[in-house]
């Protein structure tokens, strides 16, 4: 279980500071899938970048009642758009570089994977495409064994591999205890993916419901979220007849 | 199993281990290991090699001071050379003052790679990233440090050994009742 | 094993309730028989792309209704006793015949109207033999 209490981060720089995160509550139980969204500058990055620690914040992050440390960070894995790989190796030798930090290492998993997406072992990472860069990002991720997946927009770029295969691998392969925190704007692409999709506005968690419900209630997700986002489906037209109200 | 697939398979184990063994000690000698992961070293390398060899180059200058030295504890009476007497030759430390400041381009640049390590992760991609959520302690630390450290390590070793011969040499010339 | 492979997933109705669909309409055109093996959650939600929670969801109730019949820890088969594939049959097409009847209410038409309609397309899908779905 990880559990995020009363998270909140500020950025100080010319203007001041920014609350980047301000007083964030969330509770994952282990084999979720959830989606993650809201506007760029809302918060999600830093939230991630926070549970993994690679940043000072206020509040509490607990991984099965224990704060991130040495012992428990190899339960929590990382893909991002910026890309944590070695441009200058190989994936073999990311492999080995795994296997040697990480005892999880899931072996198998990994080549189903490079194979699946026809992935070369032997060429060196900076030498891929932007998409074949994307694919092996998220693949460390999920080979690392670890319990708790986090993906900060991990198919942002000029991609042109089928991600939809890509979810219906995940979820073949996916066990019952792993979860995935997925952070993306390709809301309607991860609709039927995810189970759960919570919502951060200006560094709030705004919204948290389950996409069954959503399902029962007959919303998609992309409606959930203008509601919550308060967006006016009329604006268009205002501006349109502002615009044209005017004879140009 | 049949006892020679057996013992084929006890051997094959052996030399898997030795192998492994020896993989493992080589790691010591293996460069990588001591860089960054990925990091191409050979450029660093050579330069360190470069700034150490024009610092010895230049620290070639003790001959000729070496040589002035013992010229002065002579005279020349009848077109022959004696020794002058109650001559003292310069201290070897003499000789070679302001040496030290030969090799600190090198330490100064060595110092300045640990740094250019470090932004190495945060180059083309955030590796700072991966490094940042490995288990074990210090690892970028000691792969920013270890690099530039062996180069120190190894240029004391070298210039330790070469000044030593350089004292041998000024024993050897300087007479012995002239030596400080 | 029941093959969904030719399902479909459509945007108009929540997905637990189209994979429901999609197991009764195989079982009322005899398609799904007694004691066949209902795929994994894992495996279908892979097939389909879509979450297991909602996979969960309509083998829940499918279990409820006793449609299909899960032992401990292994693997679900499905329930089609004597008499079931009529019961179906009776679900869907009453399910179907409100759509219709809902319909047809809200777009103004009275009962006669409506029959009389129906009838005629009734008889030209006879008289023509053209399939339904070209309608």
């Amino acid at each position: 279980m990880l559990e995020i209490k009363g998270l909140r981060k500020i950025y100080y720089g010319k203007l001041g500071g920014v609350e980047a995160l301000n007083g964030a509550d969330l509770t994952v139980g282990p084999g979720e899938i959830i989606g993650l969204f809201g506007e760029n500058g809302a918060g999600k990055t830093t939230l991630l970048k926070s549970i993994l620690g690679f940043q000072s914040y206020e509040g509490k992050v607990l991984l099965d009642g224990e704060k991130i440390n040495r012992g428990n960070i190899g339960r929590l894995s990382f893909a991002t758009c910026e890309h944590s790989f070695f441009p200058n190796l190989t994936p073999l030798s990311h492999r080995e570089f795994y296997r040697m930090h990480f005892g999880t290492f899931r072996d198998k998993r990994f080549e189903a994977l490079m194979d699946f997406f026809e992935l070369p072992m032997r060429k060196v990472l900076k030498s891929y495409s932007t998409g074949q860069k994307n694919q092996f990002e998220v693949i460390l991720a999920l080979c690392q064994g670890a319990d708790y997946i986090l993906m900060d927009e991990p198919f942002a770029g000029n991609d042109i591999f089928n991600r939809e295969d890509f979810y219906k691998v995940l979820l073949g392969i996916l066990e019952p205890q792993e979860t995935i925190i997925l952070s993306t704007h390709l809301i309607e692409e991860v609709e039927r993916f995810v189970g759960r999709a919570v919502l951060l506005r200006k560094g709030r968690i705004v919204g948290d419901v389950t996409t069954l419900e959503l399902e029962e209630q007959g919303r998609s997700l992309k409606e959930y979220i203008m509601e919550i986002y308060g967006y006016r489906p009329d604006r268009v037209n205002k501006a349109l007849g502002d615009l044209t109200d005017g004879g140009y | 199993m049949r006892d020679a697939d057996r013992r084929k398979l006890y051997s094959r184990g052996r030399f898997i281990k030795k192998a492994r063994a020896a993989g493992k000690l080589t790691d010591l000698w293996n460069p990588e290991k001591l860089f960054p992961p990925g990091y191409e070293y050979e450029w660093e390398r050579n330069s360190v090699v470069l700034l150490f060899g024009i610092g010895v180059g230049l620290s070639l200058q003790f001959f000729g001071r070496l040589y002035q030295a013992a010229e002065v504890l002579y005279e020349y009476t009848d077109r022959r050379r004696v020794l002058r007497e109650d001559a003292i030759a310069a201290s070897f430390g003499h000789l070679v003052t302001g040496h030290w400041g030969l090799y600190v381009p090198l330490v100064l640049f060595l110092t300045a790679m640990m740094i250019y390590h470090y932004s190495y992760y945060y180059r083309v991609t955030r590796s700072i990233y991966l490094m940042r959520r490995l288990p074990r302690r210090g690892v970028v630390f000691k792969s920013c440090v270890l690099g530039p450290l062996t180069g120190l390590g190894m240029a004391a070793v070298v210039l330790a050994l070469l000044y030593l011969l350089y004292y041998g040499i000024y024993v050897l010339v300087i007479p012995g009742e002239c030596l400080p | 094993m029941i093959s969904f492979e030719d399902f479909i997933l459509g945007d108009d109705c929540p997905i637990y309730l189209q994979i429901i669909r999609y197991v009764k309409q195989g079982i009322a055109a005899g398609a799904i028989g007694d004691q066949e093996e209902v795929p994994s959650r894992r495996a279908l939600s892979a097939l389909l792309g879509v979450n297991p929670n909602t996979i969960q969801k309509a083998y829940h109730m499918l279990e409820e209704e006793g449609v299909i019949v899960s032992r401990s820890g292994a693997k679900s088969y499905t329930h089609v006793g004597v008499g079931t594939v009529e019961r179906i049959r009776r679900e869907l097409l009453t399910e179907d015949t409100r759509t219709w009847v809902t319909a047809m209410k809200q777009l103004g038409i009275s009962r006669e109207e409506a029959f009389v309609l129906a009838e005629g397309i009734w008889r030209g899908e006879a008289g023509k033999g053209r399939p339904e779905s070209e309608l």
